[in-house]
């Protein structure tokens, strides 16, 4: 057997490219698909898992800090999910439906300011015949201390917030008498307060 | 436009670079065209440094690459194809071809890939050594041995076929 010189070889391979190439056709298809459709054909891409977990959690993590943040301003204790409704409460009258030894809460929302107001003037004890001037002095002292302990105290509160979460709602008063004060939702118009306090409101709030 | 006068200049030796890797015409025809596309989109990026053909070519062998990296990952990272991964299509279904041409081409394509490309650039399409090294990313001290290997396992494949000097031009 005699072996093939280069030269040989690189004769062979030189025509061996001819019956590859594309017929008249083949060629003329193509310069069609690439200079007068020049749009390549649509492809299918494939969902890589990857990349799509990687999206998905920064897409979440986005979103809570998107809800923390927006949650945060004046009630940070509303914290999580907990939406801003302040806007829907301008115009709200709450007015206190149960009855307490100091407090006859009515209170008014207007577009930037609480207004509080405490109707009970302490009538268990004035007027009473019955009593002496000390025990009516005793009683108004008394009075005066349990009044002092309750949240809310009355007066204007600007730049109030209202956070729901779920049926929770958070009332918060900025400055320096300020409180924080977080009612039940328990009917449609009915709430009740922290500290047991019922209310009703004059409208429907979100 | 000079990407429509290269098409028209280089896109036979292209698709017949790439038909005789990937054997299959409806294949080599959409590599040629996303080789083509790409030559049209990155017109502008072409520098000149090499010959437009050179540069053409190199597109079409990373294009080529690609299409193996994605379909047939093994055969890539092994440098040889896999008879067992499925049968391959006979040159006869390739191209038509002379019972000579068909045993050069099936010789061929029973080296590693490495070797095939360097056979296929410099042998076949006629590059020089400095330009299938630009085409393969090279350098021309690697491809001149590798083209040295590459000659060598396939005069040895030739002649385990049974083809000789003698029995070349008697076929």
């Amino acid at each position: 057997m005699t072996h093939f010189t280069d030269d040989e070889l690189t004769r062979q391979l030189e025509a061996l490219r001819k019956p590859f190439e594309p017929a008249p056709a083949e060629k003329r298809a193509m310069h069609h698909a690439i200079f007068v459709r020049k749009q390549p054909a649509a492809k299918r891409r494939s969902i890589h898992w990857k990349p799509a977990l990687i999206s998905f959690l920064l897409l979440i993590s986005i979103v809570t800090t998107l809800t923390v943040l927006a949650g945060k301003p004046g009630a940070p204790n509303a914290g999580w999910f907990a939406k801003d409704v302040t806007g829907s409460w301008a115009g709200i009258i709450m007015e206190q439906t149960s009855d307490h030894e100091v407090a006859g809460y009515y209170i008014y929302f207007d577009e930037s300011t609480m207004h509080v107001e405490n109707t009970n003037v302490g009538a268990s004890f004035m007027g009473n015949v019955n009593i002496t001037q000390a025990e009516v002095e005793k009683m108004a002292e008394d009075y005066q201390t349990k009044l002092a302990k309750m949240t809310m105290q009355a007066g204007d509160y600007p730049n109030y917030t209202v956070k729901k979460k779920k049926d929770q709602y958070t009332i918060t008063a900025p400055g320096e008498n300020g409180f924080s004060y977080t009612l039940t939702k328990t009917a449609p118009r009915q709430f009740v307060g922290e500290d047991g306090i019922r209310y009703s409101v004059n409208n429907y709030t979100d | 436009m000079p990407a429509e006068q290269w098409f028209n200049d280089y896109a036979g030796a292209v698709y017949s670079y790439i038909l005789m890797q990937v054997r299959n015409r409806h294949t080599a025809e959409e590599l040629t065209q996303e080789t083509f596309m790409k030559v049209v989109e990155k017109v502008h990026q072409f520098e000149g440094k090499a010959a437009a053909k050179t540069w053409i070519f190199r597109i079409a062998y990373t294009t080529t690459m690609n299409h193996y990296r994605k379909k047939h990952p093994l055969t890539h990272y092994l440098d040889r194809e896999l008879p067992l991964l499925g049968t391959q299509p006979s040159s006869e279904e390739t191209a038509i071809l002379s019972e000579q041409e068909a045993e050069f081409y099936e010789a061929l394509r029973r080296l590693r890939k490495s070797h095939q490309q360097v056979i296929m650039l410099r042998h076949i399409q006629g590059f020089s050594t400095k330009d299938t090294a630009a085409i393969l990313g090279s350098s021309e001290g690697k491809v001149k041995m590798s083209l040295k290997r590459a000659l060598d396992a396939f005069k040895s494949e030739l002649e385990k076929g049974g083809m000789s000097r003698d029995t070349l031009h008697r076929r």
